[in-house]
Formats: C-alpha cells, sequence, structure tokens
C-alpha cells in the first residue's frame, strides 16, 4: 500500500513537472527573443560577413531589416553591390524585388542573401510564436562552458527556415547560446553560436556565427550594428508597393 | 578614330558622376556595361540563299565590341532615367544610341500616388512569358536584356497592406491610328493577396483595338517538397496567366 501511495505520488509530481516544463518553454523562448528583438516593431542594421574555411574574410554585405508584426519583415540590400534589392517576408510568403524591374518574385525563406546566412536567418528573429518543444535537460555549454538549458523545438508553421532546432539557453539569464539548426529532411544544415554584448550581464546579441554543416564548412558572421523601435507603413509591406522601387529610407 | 574616341569619354562620364550620389537630395545610380558580341549569318535558308546569290540584298549580323550605359537620377518629385549604347560592328563605323527612358513627376495626394510623363509600367506576373503586359509591352526573348523605354503615361495608384489599385493613361498625345505598344489606350489593375496566392485582374480599352481583360495568379506551388529536397534550393513558381481580349492584341517587337 505504501509502494502504491508513493508511486502515485511521483508519477503526480512527473506529470506537473512536464506539463511546467511545456509552459516553460514558451516563456523561455520569449525571454531568448527579447536578446535579439526587443519590441514587436524593429529596426535592424545588419552586416553579414564570410568567412573561407581558412578564417580568411571573403564577402561583407549589409542589410537593414524591419521587423514587424504577425511574421512580417522587409529587408533592404545597402551594399553597393546589392543597393535596391529588396526580400519581403509575410508569414511563409518571401518576395524577391530587384531594382531593375517591376515583377516581384516569389523566392523561399531558404534561399541565401549572403555565405551561410539565409533570408529567414535575417528576417526572422523571433522563435517564441514559430516554435514548440520541451526541455530535454541541463547541460554544460559554450565558452566558457556554462550551465545551460537544452531545449529540443519542432517549427509550428511551415514557412519557417528550420523545422527543428536543438537550443542552448543560458540557464540563468536565458539567453541564446548555441543552436543546432536542423532543415525538413531532419538534416543538421548549419550550428549557430551567440555572441552577447556584455557576457556577465548581457543584453543583447551583437553576432550570429553560422557555421554551415551541409557542404562549404565555411563561417559566416551575422553582426547586429543598430536596432531601434520602427514601425514602418502598411503599404510598405505590400510586394505591388514596392516593385515600384520607392525610395524607403 | 577621333569619333569613336569622344564616344566613349561621353560613356564614361556619366559612370564617373555615379560617386557623387546624394548631392543635393538627388539620389545618382547607374552601370556601365562593356562587352563583345559574337555573331555569324545562317549558312543555310531562304536569306543564306539570296545573299549568295545577290551579295549585298540582306543586311547581315556583324560582330563587334559593344558598350551600354545608364544613368537614373531621383529627387524633388523628380525621376529621370537615360541610356545610351555604343557599338562598333565589324567592317563598319561608330554606332551611337541614346535615348531618354524615363522622365516623369510623381507626388502623393489623399493616399493615391500620382505621376506623369515618360515611365516604364510593368504589370506582368509571368516568370517565361509575359501576357499581361499591358502598357509597357517590352521586346522579349533578347540575348542582352535592355532597359525598356517607357510609355507617355498618366497614372493614379493606390496601396494598403495586401491590395494595389493601378490607373493608367497610356500614350498621351499619340495618334488614334497608332498601333502596337504606341496605341493610346486606358488601362487599370488591382492587385489582391489572399494568403499564399497573388491575384492580378487586368483591364485595357485601346482607341484601335477595343476592350480587353486579364486575369493572372501567382503562388509557391510546393515548398515543403523543396526542403525535403535539399537546402538551398527553388521551389517550382506556378504562375499561371489568363488573358482573354476582344481581339489579338499586338505587341512590341
Amino acid at each position: 500500500m505504501k509502494h502504491l501511495v508513493l508511486s502515485l505520488v511521483a508519477a503526480a509530481l512527473a506529470l506537473g513537472a512536464s506539463s511546467t516544463r511545456a509552459e516553460d518553454v514558451g516563456a523561455l523562448l520569449k525571454a531568448a527573443d527579447k536578446y535579439r528583438l526587443s519590441s514587436e516593431n524593429m529596426q535592424v542594421d545588419t552586416l553579414i560577413s564570410v568567412f573561407n574555411s581558412d578564417g580568411t574574410p571573403d564577402k561583407e554585405r549589409r542589410y537593414l531589416v524591419y521587423a514587424q508584426t504577425k511574421h512580417q519583415s522587409l529587408v533592404l540590400m545597402q551594399s553597393p553591390a546589392e543597393k535596391g534589392q529588396k526580400v519581403l517576408m509575410l508569414g511563409d510568403d518571401f518576395w524577391l524585388l530587384m531594382p531593375g524591374s517591376q515583377r516581384p518574385l516569389r523566392i523561399t525563406p531558404m534561399q541565401k542573401l549572403l555565405g551561410d546566412a539565409s533570408t529567414g536567418d535575417i528576417a526572422t528573429l523571433t522563435w517564441a510564436e514559430d516554435y514548440t518543444g520541451s526541455v530535454a535537460g541541463e547541460e554544460p555549454c559554450g565558452e566558457p562552458a556554462q550551465p545551460c538549458l537544452h531545449l529540443s523545438l519542432q517549427a509550428t508553421r511551415k514557412g519557417v527556415t528550420y523545422q527543428r532546432i536543438e537550443l542552448w539557453l543560458g540557464k540563468a539569464r536565458h539567453e541564446p547560446v548555441r543552436a543546432d539548426l536542423y532543415v525538413q529532411s531532419d538534416k543538421l544544415a548549419k550550428r549557430a553560436r551567440f555572441v552577447m554584448d556584455k557576457p556577465a550581464a548581457p543584453t543583447a546579441v551583437t553576432e550570429m556565427l553560422l557555421l554551415d554543416e551541409l557542404t562549404s564548412k565555411r563561417e559566416t558572421q551575422v553582426r547586429y550594428l543598430g536596432r531601434k523601435e520602427r514601425t514602418v507603413p502598411e503599404a510598405w509591406l505590400n510586394p505591388m508597393f514596392l516593385a515600384r522601387n520607392p525610395a524607403l529610407e | 578614330m577621333r569619333g569613336a574616341r569622344r564616344a566613349w569619354i561621353c560613356l564614361l562620364a556619366p559612370a564617373l558622376a555615379i560617386p557623387r550620389a546624394g548631392a543635393a537630395g538627388i539620389d545618382w545610380n547607374g552601370f556601365v556595361r562593356p562587352a563583345y558580341v559574337e555573331q555569324t549569318a545562317a549558312t543555310r535558308g531562304p536569306l543564306a540563299a539570296a545573299v549568295s546569290l545577290e551579295p549585298g540584298i540582306a543586311e547581315l549580323p556583324a560582330s563587334g565590341p559593344l558598350l551600354d550605359a545608364e544613368l537614373r537620377a531621383e529627387g524633388h518629385w523628380v525621376t529621370a532615367a537615360g541610356a545610351i549604347q555604343a557599338q562598333r560592328p565589324e567592317g563598319q563605323g561608330l554606332i551611337r544610341q541614346g535615348r531618354v527612358n524615363e522622365l516623369y513627376a510623381s507626388s502623393a495626394l489623399g493616399g493615391w500616388q500620382l505621376s506623369g510623363g515618360k515611365k516604364i509600367v510593368a504589370w506582368d506576373v509571368g516568370y517565361g512569358f509575359r501576357p499581361n503586359d499591358f502598357v509597357e509591352q517590352e521586346p522579349r526573348r533578347l540575348l542582352l536584356d535592355r532597359t525598356p523605354e517607357g510609355r507617355r503615361v498618366l497614372t493614379a495608384e493606390h496601396f494598403d497592406a495586401s491590395k494595389a489599385w493601378s490607373f493608367v493613361v497610356v500614350n498621351v498625345g499619340h495618334e488614334r491610328e497608332e498601333r502596337g505598344a504606341r496605341e493610346p489606350a486606358l488601362a487599370s489593375r488591382v492587385y489582391l493577396r489572399d494568403g499564399p496566392v497573388d491575384w492580378h485582374g487586368f483591364a485595357r480599352y485601346g482607341v484601335r483595338t477595343g476592350p480587353s481583360l486579364g486575369v493572372a495568379s501567382a503562388w509557391v506551388a510546393s515548398l515543403s517538397n523543396c526542403t525535403r529536397r535539399s537546402a538551398g534550393c527553388t521551389p517550382p513558381t506556378a504562375s499561371p496567366s489568363m488573358t482573354p481580349r476582344s481581339r489579338p492584341h499586338p505587341r512590341a517587337s
């Protein structure tokens, strides 16, 4: 009888713990998102640098990202070689707009901007709305090693760049430390590392380092040069308006 | 030789002006594209037979260097774009062509975007073909693509988050008898984004050809199949397009 009571209590505690964990994942992801996007409508100045496998610099491009609510983002290419090009993301739908054309082209979030940074890596800066999952456990991660929470995440909608993410967050402050990014075939596509502004008391992600695991093994550095709150006019998120090549800055 | 040198200087001058972009609130950009065109006449066919019987009866394609330059300036409600092309086919002198592709003024009034002047208005959504090109009617299947020459238009456009309305009077001031892309006409387009599908509706009334209607849609057909195949692939993009018309619609050639 005593064993039965103990078993029931243990089962109840386990059930309670698992439901708490499921609820916690949403809160953990929201906390982690704050380090990349501190408001729902933001303007993020981004610099992407590609390095060869021997560490020598290859290419560098600058992007201005307007990340807005309801999974809407607009990326404006700023480097002279790409000036005038734009990528619009509305939910699961992506368009590429070229300065010499009035025809918006539909693209996928996997299509690359530069190096191993895909459009989705730059335009999508939140996990809480797109992923659900569980806490797989606690383990050390990062350099230097620190206690981390290991989250196993599955995408909740089809338009995201990665269908599965293994994410490690700092246990104390829930800042993102590293992530393994898997495509729909469940192949590991990239490994990401996150660099914080103040390692001792982080407030924002300043860099995301992407290592390609599929082909090139090259490293792509995504640096967030500046962030500020900005809500863009709704017409800016209409592909036909953007096709007219209006001045947006 | 002096003429050729002068032409090169004329073409490079706009390119040298580009670094001054942004001066006095004017945004400049442009490009210079040097190329060499290698082409020979076909040795079979009726034209080849005619030329063999009577040399010089038809102009044959000739190889030679080619230079395209384009300069675009925007500011103070006015947009201007000009292009120059210079080529020297074998056995011929320097051929120079220059034209103004766009020169128009634009402004906003009560949520509407208004513009007037010479302007490129391209409405088509086709990827391999462009049946809904009601206004611009660009030449196609070119080996080296060139920026099309704008039409004389008056336009009024309205945009919100998911819809766009456009009304255009095209070829203002042209004769009623003009044909093809030069025909005076009224044209309108409505665009609607309905989730993953883009819908486009078109209507046109040509002075000579009469009314035309068109509808087109575009969507990404199979994103999941694509991402399952590889990490960096491009999915098939569907863009069916249907353009019923009262009469055959002439095209620029």
